[in-house]
């Protein structure tokens, strides 16, 4: 637990480093007062010192830490990576083979990795959860949702 | 059986090339226009440019034959919305409206890094022209604009001026008032359109605001208000009775905000002729005119020519003062 | 008193067959687009003013209205039954709602948000019907120097938000701030960490971002651990016990007061409202561990101040013409469009019309009451379909809600990658509601800091030299000093962490 914070207090630290220095790059102080990089640099550095701070507690062991549920099994970091891996392959074609066709591969992707084996169900979800809200907002709301390269 | 086989397919990929060829070409191949046409609008659903895109889109697409999507893509003071604009194809399906001297000031500025130049738009059709007015707060000790500029001279960078965004029209029109009385200096406050300077303005936090005709003339009813000036060559129809500032002695602080239609740079003529027309017959219906005028937006159509060269001249005007706003010491 | 007058004459146009339809019709609209993803208040209510061109004036108005506030109870449910904040006020009921639904509750959690919000509505109208114009007038005092000290208050009551680590929520806070900033700077124009991506130029999206920090993380939790997770087999009963009543009733009297004194002052929004109450019910509670684990006054206080902040900024709109926020604006649209101009006029020129409005805004909060309660039953036992489907049609949820913001993928992909840094700091044991608070704070913070400074010339003194300013930064500082008394003590007495 504790080394996994003393990880991410270190990410923080570099994600602080990377604002400060964007900042100078942009003014922090001109003619009228706070320049664009104002905020951000001092900002940046409160950041630092604070997880300076937070990674000497954690050293020191007074950092009342909060018990997080930081516990690893392989089924489970599977289904995640694999859910995820399915969001983000819907999400880069979105716009390339439209929502519908997109949506319903991911619909039934992500019930088939998670172990529904209800074909007809999953069937009838994935082609509602695409065509059917495809049409509902296209149609009825008139918010306009991806439409492919091949027009559908 | 190999080549019969062999020119089968010979033959379908022909076919399939040919469509696809087919495809590629542009809409305006066939009749334009063969599917809806999306008009965007780069600020927030409900504002004043929304309100008036949706009114003249929906008179205009039953002339069109074909249905006008108003699209909102705001952020940014427009530049989201015309950044978007810009990376479309010129076909004609996705026209937008521009705001000037908006769009002239984000290009011109170069903080802003804009991905696109002056010439990557058409004008192709102007709707609404609101006049530049100068107003206080009814019981300010302003009571002419010259006693503001007066009193901006004897207390220069003292007294309050509020502005709907930084290089806004509002903005272009105190540099130009201070131009034309030597000596006068604002202290430029940039707040988040007219409604936040309402509110700045009557609960007595800023002394005076540069804003736009259609955002007040109503207020002015209610005695809340005083209105100094109205920037611009003639009278206001929704305020006749204020003074004009070529009357005041100022007849270079003219300023005023416009929304029109414009399309890609590469719109084949047929297509922008066929917008113009349309559009023009929408705005001069009757109900349009009426809901204009009910909300205090002065319509002042401009068509091809005309737009364009209001454009260009608009553009070298903002390129002086957007010039002299980033110099300045103090904006 | 001659507003009660109107107030009776109002009440019998209010209550017309046609009226009362263009009510229910608002009402039930509203709720569906609360539901509905990423549409929320402002571009729902935007769709449907092509509707209302078709109606006279007060029936448009009534309509628009009872959608704006039948939406704010939509965005309840979702944040409740699956964790996804419908439009971004709904985020806190996310902290403790989603927990109550977990077991076994959701019934409760949306029972007593329609009994908070609908209490919260009525008083905010009542304060619109009878002391709406001194209000007015009040908030007019507060300039950008005021509204700047208000939002310094309002971080510093991320301290209530601390769970065992002050440090951690601070530096939540820092990070919120920061990602806040991503943009074109609201004062100067010039793009900030934006790499020159334009969908950046408006900053992250609030609501992408904390579409993915909770509900998406919550997926993926969800995926990772699906039987550590559900919800208790057996729904239990819809009502609070009575000593939860006790609790709630605290709760919404307190929530009411924040969201209708927010209410008045424009430019807040409507999340701000929400977590100010959340945060004062916890400290003033005697478990304040206890928030966030499901407590019902967790969810009867950010609901309640929601409501009575939606209700209330209605004063700003009709007695000063001004309108508080973007979905308002809209609001602000179809008056225009009806020829009709908000402000003290629209008052002495049409009282008729005015009056009947602000009674249908009773009759619409009494109407979503009415509607509401009999459904969250029916709400609740969505949550039994099998957790797969679940899943996915949450994800689905997302998506489109994610895209439909502002139709491009770039804010479905915020959403994803927050989902990622959410399930990060769940797993790991960060508090997510401080960065959260700071997302929306911090560009109303910097730009009402840079605008007071023009206002002053550059003089920092402009905060501490008006008494209003002056005193809110003065709070402030006791909140920080407190939590920092408070914490202090404790970690002096606590030994070495054991392995």
């Amino acid at each position: 637990m504790k080394r996994s914070w003393q990880v991410a207090t270190v990410a923080l630290l570099a994600v602080f480093a990377f604002f400060a220095f964007e900042s100078l790059r942009l003014s922090l102080v001109d003619a009228l007062g706070p320049g664009p990089g104002f905020f951000p640099f001092w900002l940046s550095m409160i950041g630092g010192v604070l997880a300076v701070i937070l990674l000497a507690q954690l050293q020191r062991g007074t950092a009342g830490v909060d018990a997080g549920m930081l516990a690893f099994d392989r089924a489970g970091t599977r289904n995640v990576l694999l859910v995820l891996a399915g969001l983000i392959a819907a999400t880069a074609v979105l716009e390339l083979a439209g929502f519908r066709i997109a949506m319903l591969l991911a619909i039934a992707y992500i019930l088939i990795v998670l172990g529904a084996r209800n074909w007809v169900g999953i069937a009838l979800f994935a082609v509602v959860g695409s065509f059917g809200v495809f049409h509902v907002f296209s149609s009825l709301l008139k918010v306009p949702l991806p439409v492919g390269v091949f027009g559908f | 059986m190999k080549t019969k086989r062999h020119s089968l397919a010979c033959g379908l990929a022909a076919a399939l090339v040919a469509t696809l060829a087919l495809g590629a070409f542009p809409a305006s191949a066939q009749q334009y226009p063969a599917k809806p046409v999306q008009l965007m609008v780069a600020f927030p659903a409900g504002g004043g440019t929304d309100v008036a895109a949706r009114i003249v889109a929906s008179i205009a697409e039953k002339q069109l034959g074909q249905p006008i999507v108003v699209v909102n893509k705001a952020g940014a003071g427009g530049q989201v919305g015309w950044t978007e604009m810009s990376r479309q194809r010129p076909d004609g399906y996705y026209v937008g409206f521009i705001n000037l001297p908006a769009l002239n000031t984000v290009i011109l500025d170069p903080e802003r890094k804009a991905v696109f130049t002056a010439d990557a738009f058409v004008p192709v059709i102007n709707q609404v022209l609101d006049p530049g007015i100068i107003w206080v707060k009814a019981d300010s000790p302003y009571k002419t604009l010259k006693d503001l500029l007066e009193a901006a001279k004897r207390t220069p960078n003292k007294i309050s001026a509020a502005t709907t965004g930084i290089l806004s029209d509002d903005h272009l029109a105190i540099l130009m008032a201070e131009e034309a009385f030597p000596g006068a200096s604002f202290r430029v406050v940039h707040l988040d359109g007219a409604p936040a300077q309402m509110t700045a303005i009557l609960g007595g936090h800023v002394d005076v605001a540069f804003d736009n005709v259609g955002s007040v003339f109503k207020r002015v009813k209610t005695g809340e208000l005083r209105v100094l000036a109205v920037m611009d060559t003639q009278r206001s129809p929704f305020l006749p009775d204020v003074p004009i500032t070529p009357e005041l002695g100022f007849p270079t602080v003219i300023s005023n905000s416009t929304r029109g239609i414009a399309a890609l740079k590469g719109t084949p003529e047929p297509v922008i002729r066929r917008l113009q027309e349309v559009f023009k017959k929408a705005m001069e219906d009757p109900e349009h005119v009426k809901k204009m005028e009910e909300a205090g937006l002065a319509l002042k159509i401009m068509v091809g020519e005309e737009y364009a060269k209001y454009y260009r001249e608009l553009h070298a005007k903002a390129a002086k003062y957007t010039e002299w706003a980033r110099s300045r010491p103090h904006q | 008193m001659e507003g009660l007058a109107f107030l009776w004459s109002g009440f019998a146009a209010a209550l017309t067959p046609a009226n009362l339809l263009f009510a229910l019709a608002g009402c039930v609209l509203g709720t569906l687009i609360g539901v509905l993803p990423g549409l929320g208040p402002a571009a729902g209510t935007a769709i449907l003013i092509p509707l209302t061109f078709a109606l006279d004036a007060t029936g448009a108005i009534i309509m628009l209205a009872a959608i704006y506030y039948g939406a704010m109870y939509g965005g309840t449910i979702t944040s409740v039954l699956i964790n996804v904040p419908g439009e971004a006020a709904s985020v806190v009921t996310c902290l403790d709602g989603y927990q109550m639904a977990r077991q076994g509750r959701a019934g409760t959690a949306l029972g007593i948000a329609a009994i908070g919000s609908f209490i919260g509505g009525v008083v905010a109208t009542v304060a619109l019907a009878v002391v709406a114009p001194p209000l007015a007038r009040f908030a007019l005092s507060f300039g950008p120097p005021e509204f700047f000290s208000l939002m310094v208050l309002g971080l510093s009551l991320v301290t209530g938000l601390a769970g065992e680590s002050l440090v951690a929520a601070l530096l939540m806070t820092v990070l919120g701030l920061l990602l806040a900033l991503i943009g074109i700077d609201p004062v100067r124009g010039a793009p900030r960490f934006t790499f020159g991506v334009p969908e950046l130029y408006d900053g992250l999206g609030f609501v992408p971002v904390v579409m993915g920090l909770f509900g998406v993380a919550e997926i993926l939790l969800t995926v990772e651990a699906p039987f550590g997770r559900l919800v208790a087999t057996k729904i239990e009963g819809l009502w609070p016990s009575r000593a939860e009543w006790r609790r709630s009733s605290g709760a919404i009297g307190r929530g009411t007061a924040v969201g209708l004194a927010l209410g008045l002052i424009p430019g807040v929004g409507a999340v701000i409202p929400t977590f100010m109450a959340y945060i004062l019910e916890k400290r003033l509670s005697k478990h304040p561990e206890k928030f966030g684990t499901g407590v019902i006054e967790g969810v009867a206080s950010p609901e309640t101040a929601n409501n009575a902040y939606a209700n209330a900024s209605m004063i700003p709109l009709l007695v000063l013409g001004v309108p508080s926020s973007p979905t308002i604006a809209i609001l602000m649209g179809a008056f225009i469009i009806n020829g009709l101009t908000p402000g003290p006029f629209l008052f002495k020129e049409r009282p008729d019309l005015v009056w009947t409005v602000i009674a249908s805004f009773f009759v619409g909060n009494a109407i979503l009451l009415i509607l509401n309660l009999p459904l969250v039953g029916l709400w609740a036992k969505l949550l039994k379909v099998p957790y797969q489907y679940l899943c996915a049609g949450t994800l689905l949820f997302c998506v489109v809600g994610a895209y439909s913001l502002k139709g491009t993928v770039f804010d479905v992909g915020v959403m994803l990658a927050s989902g990622v840094i959410g399930y990060w700091l769940r797993k790991l044991g960060f508090p997510l509601a401080p960065a959260v608070l700071a997302l929306i704070l911090g560009p109303l913070m910097e730009k009402s800091l840079r605008t007071s400074l023009e206002i002053s010339g550059g003089d920092f003194g402009i905060f501490l030299a008006r008494p209003i300013s002056a005193t809110l930064l003065v709070g402030a500082a006791l909140i920080i000093v407190v939590a920092m008394l408070k914490i202090a003590p404790l970690k002096a007495l606590k030994t070495a962490e054991p392995k």
